[in-house]
Formats: C-alpha cells, sequence, structure tokens
C-alpha cells in the first residue's frame, strides 16, 4: 500500500512537472511573441495601412446632404499641414458642395507601405482608388487616382498628414 | 522503572491536591479526569495519517491540471499574437523586400517597353521574367503589341515611379506598383504620356523573382482566359 501511494506521488509530481515545463514554454513563448519588435513591426505596418485607406476612403467620400459629418470626419482623419489645410477651407469648401449637389463615394482598389519608421512614427503609402462622382444630375463618372500620401502617429493613432495624386512624369 | 514514575505521579497529584485543596475541598474529583486524556491523543493522530498521504498527490495533480491548462492558454495566446501580426514579412525584413521591390519593378520596365523595330528583343527578356498565369497574359498583351506596334512606329518607355511590397511571404510577394507609359509614334511623331496602376503578384524562382500574375483590378474579366 505504501508502495502504491508512494508511486502515485511522483506519477503526480512528474505530470505536474511536465505541466509546469509546458506552461513555462508556452508562457514564454507568448511573451516573447508580444515583445517580438518584427512582430511589433509588422503588426505597425497592417495598422499604418489600415489607417491609410480608411482616411483615404473618408477624405474621398462625401454627399453634399451629409457633408458637414462629411468634412469633420475629414479633420478626425488628419493631422499636420494637411489637417490645417482642410480646416481653413471647410466653410468654402460647403458652400462649394452644397451648390454642386454631387455625391463622391471611393473604393480602395490596393494599398501598400512604402516606408515606416516605428519610432518617429512616419509612414508613407500609395493607395490605388477608384472614384464615383455623381452629379444632381447626369450619369455618375468613375475614375481612377493613384495617391501617395503620409502619416503621422498622433497619440497612438495614425493620421494622414498628407496626400496627393501621383504626377504622370514625362520619363 | 517504579522509581522514576513514581516520584512525578506524586508531585503532580500532590500540586492537582493543594490547587484543589484551595478551590474545592473534596480531592475524589481529581481523580477520574487524568486516565480519561491519555488514550484520546494516542488513537487521534491514527486516522488522518491516510488522507494526509493522499494529499500530496491530490495537490500535485491538481497543479498539474491546473499547469496543464495554463499552458494551453499560453499556447493559443502566443499563436494568436503571431497570427496576427501574419506570416508577411515586408518591410519587417527590409533586403528581401527591396530585393522583390527592385526586381519587380526592373522586370516592369523590361517587360512593358519596346520598340516597334526590336520586339523580339522585348519578349526574349520577358520569358526569363515571367512565370505561371503571368505567361500567357503577357503572349495576349504581345499579340496586340505586334499587331499595332511597327504600323505606328510605336516606341513603348514604361517606367516605374512609385512601388510598395504589400505582402512578402517567403517566395511568395505583391507589389502595387505605379507606372509611367509614354508611348512615341515615330510616324506620326507624337507622344502621349499615361499613368498606369497595377499589382504584381511574383514568385521567386532560382533565387530571382518573377511575374506571375498582373492584377489591373479588373476583377477576372481580363484575365479570364488565362489560367
Amino acid at each position: 500500500m505504501t508502495f502504491l501511494r508512494r508511486h502515485l506521488v511522483s506519477l503526480a509530481l512528474v505530470l505536474a512537472l511536465i505541466a509546469a515545463g509546458a506552461a513555462g514554454w508556452t508562457g514564454w513563448s507568448w511573451w516573447s511573441a508580444t515583445h517580438d519588435d518584427s512582430l511589433r513591426y509588422s503588426h505597425t505596418r497592417d495598422e499604418v495601412l489600415r489607417s491609410a485607406e480608411q482616411a483615404i476612403q473618408n477624405l474621398n467620400t462625401l454627399d453634399y446632404r451629409t457633408a458637414e459629418s462629411g468634412v469633420d470626419l475629414w479633420a478626425e482623419s488628419t493631422t499636420g499641414a494637411l489637417h490645417d489645410q482642410l480646416s481653413q477651407g471647410r466653410q468654402n469648401f460647403l458652400t462649394q458642395i452644397k451648390k454642386a449637389k454631387t455625391v463622391t463615394t471611393a473604393k480602395i482598389l490596393d494599398g501598400a507601405v512604402t516606408e515606416l519608421d516605428d519610432r518617429a512614427g512616419k509612414a508613407s503609402v500609395i493607395v490605388a482608388i477608384e472614384l464615383t462622382v455623381t452629379p444632381a444630375t447626369g450619369r455618375a463618372t468613375t475614375k481612377r487616382e493613384r495617391l501617395a500620401g503620409q502619416l503621422t502617429r498622433t497619440g497612438t493613432i495614425w493620421k494622414l498628414s498628407s496626400i496627393g495624386q501621383v504626377p504622370v512624369s514625362a520619363a | 522503572m517504579p522509581t522514576s514514575t513514581q516520584p512525578p505521579s506524586r508531585s503532580v497529584t500532590r500540586r492537582m491536591m493543594r490547587r484543589r485543596a484551595a478551590v474545592d475541598p473534596a480531592p475524589a474529583a481529581a481523580e477520574p479526569p487524568e486516565p480519561a486524556p491519555k488514550p484520546a491523543p494516542k488513537s487521534a493522530p491514527e486516522p488522518p495519517r491516510e488522507p494526509r498521504s493522499l494529499r500530496p498527490a491530490l495537490i500535485l495533480g491538481v497543479c498539474a491540471l491546473v499547469l496543464g491548462a495554463l499552458a494551453v492558454w499560453f499556447a493559443q495566446q502566443a499563436q494568436q499574437v503571431r497570427a496576427a501580426a501574419g506570416t508577411n514579412t515586408a518591410l519587417t525584413d527590409n533586403a528581401a523586400t527591396s530585393e522583390a521591390n527592385g526586381q519587380v519593378a526592373s522586370a516592369v520596365n523590361t517587360l512593358f517597353s519596346y520598340r516597334y523595330d526590336d520586339l523580339d528583343k522585348t519578349q526574349q527578356a520577358a520569358r526569363t521574367l515571367l512565370t505561371g498565369k503571368a505567361v500567357c497574359q503577357y503572349d495576349q498583351l504581345f499579340a496586340v503589341v505586334r499587331q499595332h506596334a511597327p504600323k505606328q512606329r510605336l516606341v513603348v518607355t514604361v517606367t516605374v515611379t512609385n512601388s510598395g511590397v504589400e505582402m512578402l511571404t517567403g517566395d511568395r510577394a505583391r507589389v502595387l506598383v505605379f507606372a509611367t507609359q509614354s508611348d512615341t509614334s515615330t510616324a506620326s511623331k507624337q507622344t502621349a504620356t499615361a499613368g498606369a496602376m497595377f499589382a504584381v503578384d511574383a514568385v521567386r524562382q532560382g533565387g530571382s523573382w518573377k511575374v506571375g500574375n498582373i492584377d489591373t483590378f479588373n476583377g477576372e474579366t481580363q484575365t479570364s482566359s488565362c489560367r
């Protein structure tokens, strides 16, 4: 009886040790995954692209009937010089869009992060979009635009600090 | 033996007698409680010994279960963190990213630039730069070029102006490309410049990146005949 009992204890001990080893190993794996620089960088890259595409989508979407909230969203999606530029032209733009009565929607075709400085909080992206402009009267037109933009991290959020069409340069 | 046991018992009873004498004048009551507590401590420790010997095994077993559950949970969390970041090494692997980016850009420049009087040169170079579905896509495109280029005496130069690696996993990459296409018709002496956008799905074969698919964002309509 005592032999069996001793056996049971050592068996339980071995199981507990194995479990402890496994927990140690997987725990370390989790810790190292969350502290892995390249995984974190990779995560940031995806976040930058997501933010860029969302911001570009916001900036290229505007319905004259809900222009105010649309333009508010522009302000939220941008920072720096682009933000200042948009807020300065806000009133002017609102009068124009209400006169023109257009509805613009954008579709993101594709995008890529071309540069990412994690520490400085700066990134560059290129994004291909398709714009659909529906005027008050007449047919909707679609056009494609090649955009290059820069993002700046404000706090923990990435916002667009510049955006523009890539010029067709004469090669 | 009796000499050693007798003196303490005597002194105890004597002390007890003295205490009792001080409180209670009846000394007979002091006698019975003495033997009663003696058998109790002897038999009491015996039965708990059995559960106590099982207890370590039980505690260890519970520990094993808890630690095992933790191990499973940790493993799931680690996998989730890694999966969230994905296997995409675009930009995280700087050297591989710029290699893919550069080779795809130069492949695009070569593939889509041609002279009406030397179409073979471009098509020859294309053989080493294409793979898979792109071979068929390019053949279709170049059949059109062969029809029109000599008539208009066309010289086309494609220059990639911007490109970015969206995805890079091992030997596969997706690169978004913005290019400038400049068509010069030597017949009419006119040059037209236009911008192009497309994505290239590239495959690394034999140490160099090849164009495996060209995505012009038109769904499957344009490339449906190529598999």
